[in-house]
């Protein structure tokens, strides 16, 4: 029963540790919550529309049965520049341009290949729209032939499937996969993860080996150490960046903008070691740095729109996302990668997370000294 | 010229916990102070005071003439911690390297040397024995010729032959530098002979005198330990 001996000490240490009983706790509600919201539907939560028609009557039932649709709005735009910058800059994911002879001349439907599921679904329900739409021409048609018919046909004429729908499709990237969606959010997850966790047990490594005490004592101000470490630690974490860069793309992965992906990942590197560094300032010891690190880092990846796309999350999830670092740089990366197109808010609200998680580890850091 | 150490009314609180009780102590430069008492008794805050690692809560703290919180100051000032304090994944040329790097200081070869450090300087400190790495962090330490040594407990994980060596390490750079020499071995203190003796009890300083005038009163050092702290 000697094993009993150490079970008991070793549950008890750990219920007496609020560092090590919080995630413990908060962990499988946190992971499942998120997972929930994460994948918790393939369709999207609601879905604007841009369009431009200048067909006017023609493309009227059409736009009446997206309407109809709960998850789809209309927005009305007045040129095709408009449209697509609303496409580009991820404000709306569809835009659909309706020239004045439509039917005759195809309709352009452009979609943004960053959000993959709010385009396909609005595709798919202008094929239902058109194919309503045909059928009912149709019928109408068949009604006037029947009439003007002498005798009834015995049995019923088979209705001509509608081959072919009059909409072109365009996107910055086409003939995309899903590793293709996924590429730039799992370069930003390779990067920045080993950042968090490196740093975290650096640090806790040399409070251990006594280098911590070392270093308080000599003639080197912490915000210094702290900066000395941030710089190294980011300069592994760009290195990192550009070997899953130049991975994915030797897989074939389509990155239409490489160098503005990298800038991106290289910023969300450098704002993960920050919170690296308040992680480990915070938990004080190896095992903890660890466990809080893994607690936080798993809900952040399901959270950031990096495996599913914000669109199909449901609205809490959503809200709860909008605070989550990854969420910024998964978004940020994939409009870099296939649009090319940095988005300042993004880079904005990342470079702000940097500035808040690095200010909050230094004052923490140097608060390590009372406890050596 | 200045006190070495020069502590007035020293306080430190960590929550409500008070590690130091208004100290006063006055350590002369070139002095050999031996600092003594049991565990929790405040010696180890007051050695981190010293080497400016942590702040005191409230008092006067004074190394060298200033601040120890101040880098200029902190430069004058060595410290063996007692885990050592060296990067174990370095080799121990490497550590030497980044101390002088951080201390702004070329190393003096000769501790080295006298130390027996020189026949691992290539070697990773994570493959030293534990003697071998405080003979090695205590070498960097003398290497960066600093003008008041804090040692902590440095004889901890030392054979009887290693603390033998150390000790008389201690003893040839007595008079060359101030050394405030922390330990819990009232024997080897007194092998030491400093030229004072602090004991700390409680917070507070218990005892404050020469060597001679301990010997002279109590006998030994482990008689004038237990007469303080009955």
């Amino acid at each position: 029963m000697k094993w009993a001996v150490i079970a008991s000490r070793d549950l008890k240490a750990w219920a007496k540790d609020p560092r090590r009983m919080a995630p413990t706790i908060l962990m499988p509600i946190l992971m499942l919550g998120v997972m929930y919201g994460a994948f918790y539907d393939y369709k999207p939560r609601h879905v604007t529309v841009a369009v431009l028609n200048e067909s006017g009557s023609n493309f009227k039932p059409i736009i009446d049965y997206l309407k109809h649709d709960k998850r789809i709005s209309i927005k009305y735009v007045d040129s095709v520049s408009k449209g697509k910058y609303l496409v580009k800059t991820g404000q709306v994911p569809v835009f659909i341009y309706v020239p004045k002879n439509f039917p005759k001349h195809k309709a352009t439907v452009f979609y943004d290949p960053t959000d993959p599921l709010s385009s396909n679904y609005v595709r798919g329900k202008l094929a239902k729209a058109w194919a309503k739409e045909m059928g009912k021409k149709m019928k109408s048609m068949f009604r006037k032939l029947f009439a003007m018919m002498p005798v009834k046909p015995p049995h019923a004429i088979p209705v001509p499937s509608v081959s072919g729908v009059p909409f072109k499709f365009e996107t910055y990237v086409k003939g995309l996969k899903y590793f293709d969606f996924l590429a730039p959010g799992l370069i930003v997850i390779g990067a920045t993860m080993g950042s968090i966790f490196g740093l975290g047990r650096v640090m806790m490594e040399e409070v251990e080996s006594g280098v911590a005490y070392s270093l308080f004592a000599a003639p080197i101000r912490s915000r210094d150490v702290v900066l000395g470490r941030f710089v190294s630690m980011s300069f592994w974490g760009v290195v990192r960046t550009a070997i899953a860069i130049a991975t994915v793309l030797a897989l074939g992965a389509k990155i239409l903008h490489p160098f503005l992906l990298f800038f991106i990942a290289s910023l969300s590197v450098a704002t993960m070691v920050g919170l690296g560094l308040l992680v480990a300032s915070l938990a004080r010891r190896s095992e903890v740095a660890e466990m809080v690190t893994g607690a936080l880092t798993v809900p952040m990846m399901f959270l950031a729109g990096i495996f599913m796309p914000p669109s199909v999350m449901p609205w809490w999830a959503v809200e709860l996302a909008k605070i989550n670092p990854l969420y910024y740089m998964g978004d940020a990366a994939r409009k870099a990668a296939m649009l090319g197109y940095i988005d300042v808010t993004d880079v904005a609200v990342i470079i702000g997370f940097a500035v808040a998680f690095v200010a909050a580890g230094a004052a923490l850091y140097d608060g390590v000294r009372e406890y050596l | 010229m200045p006190p070495a150490v020069l502590a007035e009314g020293l306080r430190k609180e960590y929550g409500r916990v008070v590690a130091l009780d208004g100290v006063d102590v006055r350590i002369e430069q070139g002095e050999l102070v031996a600092v003594l008492g049991p565990n929790g008794a405040g010696k180890s805050t007051f050695v981190k005071i010293v080497c400016g690692v942590t702040t005191p809560t409230s008092g006067k703290i004074e190394v060298l003439g200033g601040d120890p919180s101040d880098p200029a100051v902190k430069r004058r000032v060595g410290i063996l911690p007692q885990e050592g304090g060296l990067y174990p994944e370095m080799t121990v040329r490497e550590n030497l390297r980044f101390y002088s790097r951080l201390y702004g200081k070329d190393p003096d070869p000769e501790p080295i040397r006298r130390l027996g450090v020189d026949g691992f300087l290539d070697r990773r400190v994570w493959g030293l024995s534990g003697g071998m790495k405080k003979r090695a962090a205590l070498a960097i330490t003398l290497s960066l010729d600093p003008e008041l040594l804090v040692l902590d407990e440095p004889t901890n994980e030392l054979d009887p032959l290693g603390r033998k060596d150390l000790l008389e390490e201690v003893k040839k750079n007595a008079g060359e530098r101030t050394i405030m020499y922390v330990s819990h071995d009232v024997y080897e203190v007194e092998q030491l002979e400093p030229d004072r003796l602090l004991i700390f009890l409680n917070g507070r300083i218990a005892l404050n005198s020469s060597f001679d005038e301990v010997m002279d009163k109590y006998g030994s050092v482990m008689d004038a330990y237990e007469g303080v702290s009955s």
